[in-house]
């Protein structure tokens, strides 16, 4: 009955931006085009700090793809990008906005339940023309095979359905990317997890308390000693009436830290800084949390395998270098760059060289060139390795290097902008925590205010999401409870911690015969499919089926 | 119609032609309809419609049984002269037309201008009870034929149909009450459980009303239908329920009544449609406009996309009752009614035959442990991390202090890996579980022991009468909806809770009562 499958000449799964911009691509060369996604809805499953750049020197943007993008599906242009170093209650701020408008056309602060449905609905018209469509509650479980081939996808809801092209934007824990091979799960260095509050805050409020007009928003980003040494930052974004608030932390300094990434973002939370904005007005509405790819150590150079081609996170295109934090505008350059390579193959009469003009194109057009810099393989060498780490700590807190920060003054400000700087700073915690905390001490201004507000508590930010869950096919499993091969999951899953028993990871004494043994248990009801026990916990870890598991109405 | 002489094909499509040709009877008037339709619309099929219905009446003014014999012949089916009864059978008004048999269908039972009426709801039960998905298609097919009624300015019915042992007799009230105008059942100790044979005969049996359906190979035409409370051939409507059950039943069923089925329907509407097919217009390049038409939406692609399956009548052949099977959940279970209805109790005969297959064993699928309708539930939580064998084993002896009391567990202990002893370890179970993903209690007392409360927890037993919550922590959540709230270790106060449940007295005396 092999034969019965169904057949369409691509298939794109997953309808972020990736995908969206992939499908927009195809079904404009008449591919015929089907789009599956998970989620209830496109955009319930996803998850982004918030800013979606279109670069100048990019060949496609998400305005470009679908006109009326900015004004339909965004929130607010960012307009003005400030940096600030903190130590205690000491805060240096840059205004970075020059490193920012660096060859971007426009950024725009979104929310993504409701981009990625609007993107959804566009898409859906556009490939209805070609005999295809988007499909949600569809779960893409793996690659169809056909005498060693990959001939299209599997998927838990329907039959198998081939495909002459397969894209892969299935996001950062992609199924399809780790079936062919060209990602995995093992190291937690490549990888960063970010956390996410969205607060309800009124429109006139947001206006009063940041100096902002209709047309105007701003992006703050903050470094320093907020968050106990663990090595990465925060973010706050103004949408149109709420505010997206974040830590985005190195997955290995989490588990190195042992660190509770829900207790970092609330030590944001409360800053002194976050207190005068939020004052009176702290409205947490939903609590999320993603694994995000450091493209410098994980873009895959050639993402593709036979006919599936892998963009934007599932292929590791997730570029976060210092204050340059880009990835879904990537995301929109590959997957449209995928679907012209397509395009073209089809118009040679060669499908199957799809794959290595994508590649070609990634390379000329100059993404991957963005994604994985030259200069940071070059510092990397050499800077990430503990003793020079050491040795950079001990100049930049001596009073050697207190003083060059003295004496340079707002010329930082300057170095900080510099486009070529940020993409190559290690990813040691000299530029995460010690830098920035040197420059607020010696610089910086006390800023005080106590907050009027508590931030929830992490059963209620559990409470307060929407699940449906799977009951009886739990979609992780543990394959390992011992404490030494999952007990990282307890702090490190953004929805557990120690001494917490509503969450996913937990864990427990097991009394055997006057022995007592730690063992960590797993309920994946709480779970918001980030993928961080993936990484650090032994699990064999896939998506919930459709339509299931948590259900995101912000993202 | 039949006794006016001035039949004019112009005012008909052809179809319509067809149905009011069957009622002339005079073949003079037969041939000034044709005169007529060739001086006017011309049209080749009126024409051979007319031209056959002149040679049918032809036909009956002679011998009978030789002309079936020839007409047999014609359609290459075996030949039955040797049937002893043919000729005293004479064929009632009823038109079992042969020439409808088709050589791979080879038990067409096809009528032609036959009478249909009705919304027909096959009602599936189980333990006794009607499954909700027999009260969703009662409530539909009640609000379908309701409007139906009033479009048509007709008066059909919904017919409930039941089949199973004795309990099914006390089901007949709850049919009409969920929305039909009649009931009607057969009940038999051997129909206690599902078998597709008997079932099937039955189903369709009360649906042709008795009518012994004609037999090609014997060329036996059949009788017509013996069920005085109603004056049709066929229904002309079919819901069955797409369970397991369901769905072998109806495809059966749908068969020997010679129709189709649209399995699996989501969606029931009646309207007009449009059709331009020639297959079914009879007319190349004309559209007709079928009325009544049951349309019957289906999920394809899991429920992504829809087709809409109609159950259209041919020129020459006639496709009823028009069919579906529906899934469980599509429509709302209505509310029950205190409405008048028929009871009719189907006497069709069971032929030892039918139960060749017998069912030796069942198992209905275990359950699981039901907490509702206790009195009592006492819930364990994460709280008892510490031995969780002994918690298990003071709420246990706590539940045996009640009366009526059952072990609820959280989510928590239920997904812990807390490995406990072998004579507790068949509570820590999923079927214990209390909450969102579980099950929702409501008992007298609710005490939840070393619970802290979160919302998945609270609305599986938010609407207990009383709750009672023992937590170490004052500040853990479920003190929020608690009637009572103890500060303590459930390991501790949960062996005094039980000394004063068997004691009859309260045996604990509050330190602090700010609650």
């Amino acid at each position: 009955m092999t034969d019965d499958y169904e057949h369409y000449e691509a298939v794109v799964v997953g309808a972020g931006p990736g995908g969206a911009a992939a499908a927009a691509t195809l079904a404009r060369n008449d591919v015929e085009t089907l789009v599956l996604e998970r989620g209830v809805e496109a955009g319930s499953k996803n998850v982004s700090g918030g800013l979606v750049y279109a670069e100048e020197s990019a060949p496609y943007t998400l305005s470009d793809l679908f006109p009326g993008f900015r004004e339909a599906a965004a929130e607010r242009p960012v307009t003005d990008y400030y940096l600030h170093n903190v130590a205690g209650d000491r805060v240096k701020t840059f205004d970075i906005t020059d490193l920012h408008d660096h060859d971007t056309e426009w950024s725009e602060a979104v929310l993504r339940r409701t981009m990625d449905s609007w993107l959804a609905e566009r898409v859906h018209e556009l490939t209805r023309e070609t005999g295809g469509g988007l499909l949600t509650d569809v779960r893409v479980e793996g690659l169809l095979r056909e005498g060693g081939e990959i001939t299209g996808v599997t998927c838990e809801e329907l039959d198998p359905i081939r495909a002459d092209l397969v894209v892969a934007a299935d996001g950062v824990n992609s199924e399809l990317a780790r079936d062919a091979g060209l990602m995995d799960w093992e190291e937690p260095e490549e990888w960063f997890q970010g956390v996410k509050a969205v607060v309800d805050v009124p429109e006139d409020v947001i206006a009063e308390r940041f100096g902002i007009g209709d047309d105007e928003g701003e992006a703050h980003l903050f470094s320093g000693d907020l968050f106990e040494g663990v090595r990465g930052g925060g973010f706050v974004y103004t949408n149109r009436d709420s505010l997206s608030i974040g830590t985005v932390f190195h997955l290995d300094s989490l588990v190195a830290e042992d660190a509770e990434p829900h207790e970092l973002l609330d030590e944001l939370l409360t800053h002194p800084l976050l207190a005068e904005w939020l004052d009176g007005h702290y409205d947490e509405v939903e609590y999320s949390a993603k694994l995000v790819p450091d493209s410098k150590k994980v873009a895959h150079p050639a993402p593709h395998r036979g006919r599936l081609l892998a963009v934007g996170d599932a292929a590791g295109q997730m570029q976060a270098q210092g204050p340059i934090i880009k990835g879904m505008n990537h995301a929109v350059t590959a997957g449209a760059l995928a679907g012209e390579a397509f395009a073209e193959a089809k118009l040679r009469n060669d499908p199957a060289s799809a794959g290595d003009l994508y590649e070609r194109k990634l390379r000329e057009e100059g993404v991957m060139a963005k994604l994985r810099p030259q200069g940071y393989r070059l510092t990397s060498a050499l800077g990430e390795r503990e003793s020079v780490t050491d040795l950079a700590d001990a100049v930049l807190t001596s009073g050697v290097g207190r003083r060059a920060i003295r004496l340079l003054g707002d010329r930082l400000e300057g170095l900080y902008s510099s486009p070529i700087l940020s993409q190559i700073v290690p990813d040691t915690r000299t530029p995460y925590v010690t830098m920035p905390t040197v420059i607020a001490e010696e610089l910086g201004e006390r800023v005080d205010a106590d907050p009027d507000y508590e931030p929830k508590s992490l059963l209620d930010r559990i409470g307060d999401l929407t699940y449906d869950t799977d009951v009886g096919d739990p979609h992780i499993e543990l394959r390992d409870t011992s404490a030494a091969a999952s007990g990282a999951a307890v702090a490190a899953c953004p929805v557990s911690a120690r001494d917490f028993g509503g969450g996913c990871y937990r864990e427990e004494t097991r009394k055997t015969n006057g022995h007592e043994e730690t063992v960590v248990s797993l309920d994946t009801q709480p779970c918001v499919e980030c993928g961080t026990c993936a990484v650090v916990a032994d699990t064999e870890w896939e998506h919930p089926r459709g339509g299931k598991g948590v259900e995101f109405r912000q993202g | 119609m039949t006794d006016d002489a001035s039949l004019d094909p112009g005012d008909h499509t052809v179809d319509e032609l067809r149905e009011a040709l069957t009622d002339v009877e005079s073949p003079a008037e037969l041939d000034a309809a044709l005169a007529a339709e060739r001086e006017g619309k011309d049209r080749k099929t009126a024409r051979e419609a007319i031209e056959k219905r002149i040679d049918e009446l032809a036909a009956e003014a002679d011998d009978e049984p030789a002309d079936t014999a020839s007409r047999e012949d014609e359609e290459g089916a075996p030949e039955a002269t040797d049937d002893p009864d043919r000729d005293e059978d004479a064929p009632d008004e009823r038109d079992y037309a042969t020439e409808n048999q088709t050589k791979d269908k080879k038990h067409v039972r096809a009528l032609k201008g036959g009478q249909y009426r009705d919304m027909w709801v096959y009602c599936e039960t189980q333990g006794g009870e009607l499954r909700d998905v027999s009260k969703e298609m009662l409530g539909k097919a009640r609000e379908l034929m309701d409007a139906y009624n009033a479009d048509y300015d007709a008066d059909e019915r919904v017919v409930g149909v039941l089949v199973g042992d004795g309990s099914v007799t006390d089901l007949t009230d709850d049919v009409i009450a969920y929305g039909a105008d009649v009931a009607i059942y057969r009940e038999d100790d051997r129909l206690e459980r599902f078998r597709h044979k008997p079932y099937a005969e039955i189903v369709a049996d009360m649906a042709r009303g008795g009518a012994e359906p004609p037999n090609w190979a014997t060329g036996d035409p059949g009788t017509a239908p013996g069920a005085d409370w109603r004056e049709y051939d066929k229904p002309r409507y079919f819901l069955f329920p797409a369970t397991n059950n369901g769905r072998d039943l109806s495809a059966q069923v749908q068969a020997e009544l010679d129709s189709g089925l649209a399995s699996d329907c989501s969606g029931l509407f009646i309207e007009e449609e449009l059709i331009s097919n020639p297959v079914k217009t009879g007319e190349p390049g004309e559209k007709v406009e079928f009325e009544r038409v049951l349309h019957m939406k289906r999920p394809d692609f899991s429920g992504f996309e829809y087709s809409t399956i109609l159950c259209l009548d041919n020129p020459g052949r006639e496709f009823h009752p028009q069919g579906c099977s529906v899934i469980p959940g599509s429509f709302d279970v209505p509310d029950p009614d205190d409405r008048e209805g028929e009871v009719i109790e189907h006497a069709v005969g069971l032929r030892e035959e039918w139960f060749r297959v017998e069912v030796t064993e069942f198992d209905r699928l275990d359950s699981g442990v039901d907490l509702t309708g206790h009195d009592v539930v006492v819930a364990l939580g994460r709280g008892i991390g510490d031995d969780p064998t002994e918690g298990i084993e003071l709420g246990l002896d706590l539940v045996d202090a009640f009366d009526d009391a059952a072990l609820g567990l959280s989510r928590g202990v239920v997904t812990a890996s807390y490995g406990v002893d072998g004579h507790v370890e068949e509570y820590v179970a999923e079927e214990r579980q209390i909450g969102e993903t579980g099950q929702a209690v409501e008992p007298d007392l609710y005490v939840a022991a070393g619970i802290s409360g979160a919302v998945q927890h609270k609305v599986g037993m938010d609407d207990s009468d009383t709750i009672v919550a023992i937590n170490t922590d004052p500040d853990a959540r479920i003190r929020d909806f608690s009637d009572y709230f103890i500060e303590g270790d459930l390991f501790e106060v949960l062996p005094r809770l039980t000394e004063s449940i068997e004691a009859g007295e309260l045996t604990i005396q509050a330190e602090a009562d700010d609650d």
